[in-house]
């Protein structure tokens, strides 16, 4: 095994033009191994192009992708023996049963003998398809099959993986355990995995890095935290106070660290700029000018909130 | 020990641990495990399905009950005349026709569908980014195709082996029978697999799906004809022994194959990856073809005569030929991939000799018109040694009339190719992947060629009795005509002559960045892993 010295998967000033419609513009990020990368954007945004890309099925129009050091547009096969793809279809053939399947694709990527029994075990125990090796891929529930995509995608052992939108359309159970599986790629075999999902608060939890990208920029990249302090660090904080409502709301306004102050009734909410200690400080500073506060919380902003936050809703 | 020993030795060892299964069914097992590990992918996965395929089920079983009802119905008609009359050759027709249609229509249509199919539900790209190539993809399919053939033919084998017991028909005839008739399947599935590559885009699915089927429909038919009127009789009466009927049939599958491979490779081209290089084997797949095609129009003319008429006939076909695959050559891209350029020829003699090669538009107008020019070469030759050794002629043109008449089919060609690849850089790239669109553009610039001035003169001289002039000169089919009748204005040369010059010179001009590409060195680290392939990140 050499050490691998350059990034798994490193995206350079990437452009993909369809006409006057600019799919992808001008992105660049890396992933390193056994990192999980969250892909993050409305619908059209780019996602699944420069996904496409990268899983060579396009050609940049400028730019370059490259997976495990080798160019998307110079080395395809070599691109094609590191990476596993999921698209967003699942992409099944009629008469044939799971194990068929599987098979059929182990011989594609090359695996023969005792190596392709061995490849199909593995990965029908890993998506625990094992019961389901004789049942025509028709009869598969959306789950099922979404699992049967995954255990196509790294049949071959791909040290880097593309899921688009792999959890769209399951039920709460499914999502759960294909979240798991993802953690185990990542954690466990130590793959790096690039996805896309619109399931914006599971990413949060399985995604060491995000990217959020809209009308094919790339407006945010890093961890979630770091990008909630990119975005201004501002948390969303509730006070309750017993009288004075009007006064306190005033009393607020005056502070250049909070924005965006609404009243109803009793409730207060603002949102504050500055540190937790800087918050701690403003709540002393209230109790201290005479308010009777009867409740304080503050919260930092979800996933969701982030990406509402930091996208437009821009449709191209 | 290899991969495929251990098999073995495991399947044989489990049967200790497995005692209610077959030790021989095991052993079958993992033998078959052995073969299939060498068999194409796709074959496997094809033969699983079509085992489980309805339509395949479908079309067995009534060419099953088609061939009873058949031998049923010739029997009994002819009674008791089937005890001293020889039924065979009648009798085999009947079964050849029922044979023709899934062998020439329904499996060539079952490989279109297939490869179509794969690219309207996706799993196209997801073969494309596995290990197999686009050629492994297509041979796959047709290897698919072939074994459906089998199939079919042994479905219908007691029933050809009836025929002989009839008498009627020797086997020889019924082999050359089959034989062609799976090289046709053959090849019909090979145009297929090219239909498919027309079909990505799903408004165009339909359309194609109907040019084929009438294709298919034209080509069996056709082929059922040639069969009946010419192949079956001469079959009876030209003795085997001959060596003209074989040298004949060789021939025939010279040119077969090169067709064979050809639309393979054009088949392999349309279904690879954007920066592949989809044009240098078949370019040298169509050059191969130019040579076996000088070749059998010599030989043509050694046999039958020393006929100048056939160099002229062959350089119109190689005409309209090259006319299509030149549109081809010339609707590719202009820039060469930077992948493609790793194994660009470097040296001074691969550059002068093989760049023609390189795929681009470009280059493929100048490999178009040097082939061309070759055959029209070789063709006048031919004339030549007609003159010089004194042969005399039963029809056909002069040698004056046949150097002029070929020099000027030449000079239309490289014109109108010119002329049609200028205008085909003009369409955006999106549109001119349509495949429709180039061969519509120079088939409307061919027409046009004529039509315009036709149309001005009939104009100016209002007279439906047209005179040949120099306004005709971009009238292809007429100014051809009258070359060969050595009755052309001398401004018609000049015009003719010299605008393909002109065009010639132009397309020479356009296509200086696509020559000057040189190779791009292949990264280091390419190599290393070239050299050790088991060496992984």
């Amino acid at each position: 095994m050499v050490a691998a010295s350059h990034p798994m998967i490193e995206l350079r000033r990437l452009h993909r033009f369809f006409g006057r419609t600019r799919a992808v513009n001008d992105i660049s990020f890396t992933l390193e191994k056994g990192e999980v990368f969250g892909y993050i954007g409305p619908n059209g945004a780019g996602k699944t192009t420069s996904m496409r890309i990268l899983a060579t099925l396009d050609l940049p129009t400028y730019g370059d992708a490259l997976v495990d050091g080798f160019s998307v547009v110079t080395d395809p096969d070599r691109v094609r023996k590191r990476l596993g793809f999921m698209p967003d279809y699942f992409g099944t053939y009629t008469n044939v049963n799971c194990a068929e399947y599987l098979d059929f694709y182990a011989r594609a990527y090359g695996l023969v003998g005792r190596e392709r029994h061995r490849a199909l075990q593995h990965v029908m125990s890993f998506t625990q398809l094992d019961a389901l090796a004789d049942k025509p891929i028709r009869g598969l529930s959306k789950g099922m099959k979404q699992r049967l995509c995954l255990g196509r995608s790294m049949i071959h052992d791909p040290a880097v993986m593309i899921l688009d939108e792999p959890a769209a359309g399951l039920d709460p159970r499914a999502r759960i355990e294909l979240r798991e599986m993802i953690g185990e790629l990542a954690s466990g075999q130590g793959k790096s995995i690039l996805i896309s999902s619109h399931i914006l608060t599971e990413l949060g939890e399985m995604c060491d890095r995000i990217g959020i990208i809209e009308k094919g920029e790339l407006l945010a990249v890093g961890k979630v935290d770091d990008i909630r302090e990119q975005m201004g660090a501002k948390r969303d904080v509730r006070v309750r106070v017993l009288a004075d409502a009007e006064k306190v709301v005033a009393w607020l306004q005056s502070h250049e660290s909070i924005h965006e102050v609404k009243q109803a009734d009793s409730q207060i909410y603002y949102s504050h700029s500055g540190t937790r200690h800087e918050e701690a400080q403003l709540l002393a500073q209230l109790v201290r000018e005479g308010f009777e506060v009867a409740e304080f919380a503050s919260h930092e902003r979800t996933l969701e909130e982030v990406f509402m936050h930091v996208t437009k809703g821009i449709v191209q | 020990m290899n991969s495929g020993e251990i098999i073995l030795a495991e399947a044989i060892e489990r049967r200790s641990a497995q005692p209610t299964s077959s030790w021989l069914s095991t052993l079958v097992d993992a033998v078959a495990g052995q073969v299939t590990d060498r068999l194409n992918p796709i074959l496997v996965k094809e033969a699983r399905q079509a085992l489980k395929s309805r339509q395949f089920v479908v079309t067995f079983t009534l060419l099953l009950i088609a061939a009873w009802v058949w031998t049923l119905f010739e029997v009994s008609m002819n009674m008791p005349g089937v005890y001293y009359t020889p039924l065979g050759g009648e009798l085999m027709l009947g079964y050849y026709f029922i044979l023709a249609v899934p062998m020439l229509v329904i499996v060539p249509f079952t490989s279109f569908r297939s490869l179509a199919s794969e690219q309207e539900d996706g799993t196209y790209e997801l073969l494309s980014i596995t290990s197999l190539s686009s050629r492994q993809i297509v041979t796959g399919k047709l290897a698919s195709a072939i074994l459906q053939m089998v199939v079919y033919y042994s479905a219908l084998a007691p029933c050809l082996a009836f025929t002989y017991l009839l008498r009627g028909i020797d086997v020889a005839t019924i082999c050359l029978l089959l034989f062609y008739t799976f090289l046709a399947s053959v090849l019909f599935s090979a145009v297929g697999l090219v239909f498919a590559g027309f079909s990505t885009q799903r408004t165009w699915n339909a359309m194609v799906s109907v040019l084929l089927l009438l294709a298919l429909a034209f080509g069996t038919f056709g082929w059922l004809v040639f069969l009946v009127d010419e192949l079956y009789d001469a079959l009876a009466r030209v003795p085997l022994d001959a060596p003209e009927f074989w040298i004949g049939n060789l021939v025939a599958v010279t040119a077969y194959i090169s067709y064979l491979v050809l639309f393979v490779q054009v088949a392999a081209a349309q279904n690879s990856f954007a920066s592949d290089n989809k044009s240098t084997r078949i370019r040298v797949t169509l050059l191969v073809q130019a040579a076996c095609y000088v070749g059998w129009i010599g030989f043509a003319f050694a046999q039958f005569g020393y006929e100048p008429g056939i160099p002229v006939v062959a350089a119109f076909y190689a005409a309209f030929h090259w006319m299509i695959y030149g549109a081809y050559l010339c609707n590719e891209g202009d820039i060469v991939s930077p992948r493609v350029k790793r194994s660009l020829p470097q040296s001074f003699l691969g550059r002068t000799l093989l760049t023609w090669f390189n795929p681009g538009s470009g280059t493929g107008y100048l490999f178009a018109v040097a082939t061309f020019g070759t055959i029209v070469a070789a063709f006048t030759m031919i004339g030549m040694v007609v003159e010089v050794m004194g042969y005399q002629q039963r029809w056909g043109p002069r040698l004056d009339e046949l150097v002029w008449g070929l020099a000027f089919l030449l000079a239309y060609y490289v014109a109108y190719l010119g002329a049609g690849r200028i205008l085909l850089r003009m369409i955006p790239a999106w549109q001119r992947e349509i495949f429709l669109v180039p061969i519509l553009l120079y088939l409307v610039l061919l027409v046009l060629g004529i039509v315009i001035p036709m149309g001005i003169d009939a104009a100016v001289s209002r007279n439906s009795n047209l005179d040949y002039s120099a306004l005709h000169s971009s009238n292809w089919a007429w100014t051809l005509n009258e070359v060969l009748d050595s009755s052309v204005p001398v401004a018609t040369y000049v015009l003719v002559l010299g605008s393909a010059a002109l065009i010639f010179l132009v397309n020479l001009i356009l296509a200086t960045r696509e020559i000057e590409a040189v190779r791009i060195a292949t990264p280091q680290r390419i190599l290393d892993e070239d050299r050790s392939p088991a060496t992984d990140t």
